[in-house]
Formats: C-alpha cells, sequence, structure tokens
C-alpha cells in the first residue's frame, strides 16, 4: 500500500481585522487488489481511494483579544472524485474564541462534516480550554485531549492527543528542530463510494502503527520527517461509524512502512 | 436502565462525531489568531511489496 496527501493554505487577507485564507487538500491511498469485505456490495475495495478538498477559513479578531470566526469546505472524498452528488464531502465551522486568566483562551466551535462516521446532517457543537504553562500546553475539551509536556532538566518532549478513536503519542529527544522520536499512532480515513446503496454507509480504513524517526529542518525553511515502523491491526469495512458496521471486515497483513514529511512556511 | 444506555450512547456518539472534524479544529485560533504565512504540507507513506 501507498499514501501520499498534500495540503496548501493561502492567506489571502491579513490586517489588524481579520484574516482570510484559502485551502486546498488532497490524498491519495493505493490498495492491493483481491480485498474482499464479507456482506459488502462491493466485488473488492477499490485499488484507487483519494479525497480532494477546498476550504475556506475567516477569522475577524474583536476588542479585548476576542476573534470569531467560520470556515466552510467543499470536495469529494471516493472512489471516482466527484463522479455524483453521493461522492461530494461539505463541511462548515463556527466558532468563538475569548482569553482567560494566565493567557488561557476558552473556544466555543460548532462543526459540521457529512463525512464522520455517527451523523449525516447534524452539527456538533465543541468547547475546549487551551492553556499553557511553563512545561505543559495542551487543549482539553469535548471530546478531545492534546497535552504536550516538555520536562526543564532534559531535551524530551511527550505528546498525547485522543479524540475517540484518533490517538497519537510520542516521545521525542532533541531541540524542537531536531528530534529523534518514537511513537504510536491510531487512525481512521473514510470514504463516501460513488456506487454505495445505502448512503449513511462511509468505506473505513482502519490502522494502528508504531513507529521510529527523525525530524530536522533542511535548508532553513523545511522542516522535514522521516520514519519506519509496523502498520498493525488493519482493516477495510464499511459502517455508519465506530462499533456501527454494516458489514463484515477485511483484515489487511501487518507490514513495515516509510514514511516522509515536510512542511514549508513562507 | 435503557435510558441510561441511550444516554452513555448518545455521548459516545458525539464523541465518534469528532472524530472525523479532528484535524479541521482551528487549533490556530485557540492561540489568538492566525498567522499571514503561506503553508505546504506533504506526507506520504509506502510499505514493501512483498513476492507471493
Amino acid at each position: 500500500m501507498n499514501f501520499n496527501r498534500l495540503g496548501l493554505l493561502v492567506p489571502v487577507l491579513y490586517d489588524e481585522h481579520g484574516s482570510l485564507s484559502f485551502s486546498i487538500r488532497g490524498s491519495h491511498l493505493e490498495v492491493p487488489k483481491g480485498i474482499l469485505i464479507p456482506g459488502s456490495t462491493l466485488t473488492e475495495v477499490p485499488e484507487s481511494l483519494s479525497s480532494l478538498e477546498f476550504g475556506m477559513q475567516y477569522t475577524h479578531k474583536l476588542e479585548g483579544n476576542k476573534t470569531v470566526g467560520g470556515g466552510l469546505s467543499y470536495g469529494s472524498a471516493s472512489d471516482r472524485l466527484f463522479s455524483n452528488a453521493d461522492s461530494i464531502t461539505l463541511g462548515a465551522n463556527l466558532f468563538y474564541s475569548y482569553p482567560s486568566e494566565n493567557n488561557d483562551r476558552w473556544i466555543w466551535a460548532l462543526f459540521y462534516s457529512n463525512n464522520n462516521p455517527v451523523f449525516r446532517n447534524l452539527p456538533i457543537p465543541s468547547v475546549a480550554y487551551f492553556f499553557k504553562r511553563s512545561t505543559i500546553l495542551g487543549a482539553v475539551g469535548l471530546p478531545f485531549i492534546y497535552l504536550r509536556w516538555t520536562p526543564i532538566k532534559d531535551p524530551w518532549t511527550f505528546t498525547l492527543f485522543d479524540l475517540a478513536t484518533i490517538v497519537k503519542a510520542e516521545a521525542a529527544y532533541g531541540p524542537p528542530l531536531f528530534q529523534y522520536f518514537a511513537g504510536f499512532d491510531w487512525n481512521q480515513q473514510t470514504w463516501l463510494r460513488h456506487d454505495v446503496q445505502n448512503t449513511d454507509n462511509k468505506l473505513y480504513f482502519d490502522e494502528k502503527k508504531i513507529f521510529l524517526g527523525a525530524r530536522f529542518l533542511v535548508a532553513k525553511v523545511v522542516l522535514t520527517e522521516v520514519q519506519v515502523g509496523q502498520a498493525f491491526d488493519r482493516s477495510f469495512y464499511e459502517g455508519q461509524g465506530l462499533g456501527r458496521k454494516e458489514t463484515g471486515t477485511a483484515f489487511v497483513p501487518a507490514s513495515w512502512f516509510a514514511a516522509w514529511s515536510a512542511k514549508i512556511e513562507f | 436502565m435503557l435510558s441510561k444506555f441511550r444516554a452513555l450512547a448518545a455521548i459516545f456518539a458525539l464523541f465518534m462525531a469528532f472524530r472525523a472534524v479532528a484535524l479541521d479544529l482551528p487549533f490556530e485560533s485557540m492561540n489568538g489568531f492566525p498567522s499571514n504565512k503561506i503553508k505546504l504540507d506533504y506526507s506520504g507513506w509506502t510499505e514493501p511489496v512483498l513476492s507471493p
């Protein structure tokens, strides 16, 4: 299997009153032939699963360091992008953020996505508390948690992100722009099949990974990362959410993998 | 008993709904205000092709 993802964010307006940015994100997963999902109307899992999404996000600054904003996205995540209405993804968000004590922040938000595993056409409310202390930075909210602990004496960084069945845990050694790390990752991707019979069903790919790697600056502007590891407990299935499977499960054998990434800001 | 189960199921469903939008959370805005920089990011992984 192979996976590639590319994202571009371009601010088109930025002043003391607000910012407006546009984004494009795309991904592609190459799947081996002959993966069969028991009980699915699929003859086999498509060999090519892609996504392409266009988005815009507006943030307006208010008095008292408060911010309010919203965003929209339109795209497709499917075996045949934009082939019909069932393959279209739509997303929207609204948020309001204001400072608290110690430069902490509260954020209240409303999210909508038709490519989420539970609700198809229902906005989801959220609240989170963002804080920063001498050694701990975090965001704790409903229903996720992000914590980053950097002990003072040694150049270690411990990071934990958990949102239901998305889990990212990492221990890194070294300064922020040159680190060695080891971690665990549990993630899922979903697509909307162009020929699905029950349009509430998504095609899921669920996998876990353990890995070792390094991240470092290249040419002072590109933060790049390389890692190797083992991907395991991998499966395809169709359903309306984790625990709401509508088909059987097609397991994919565990495998070693190599991964790389690059981030540029200018 | 059933209503408690439904309440738990509803909480879990809310939990799950956030899964899909997790990466869309405007974390930058949580920390104040977005930056004015263009951002380009790429990531990928591959695995060895094993002969049958």
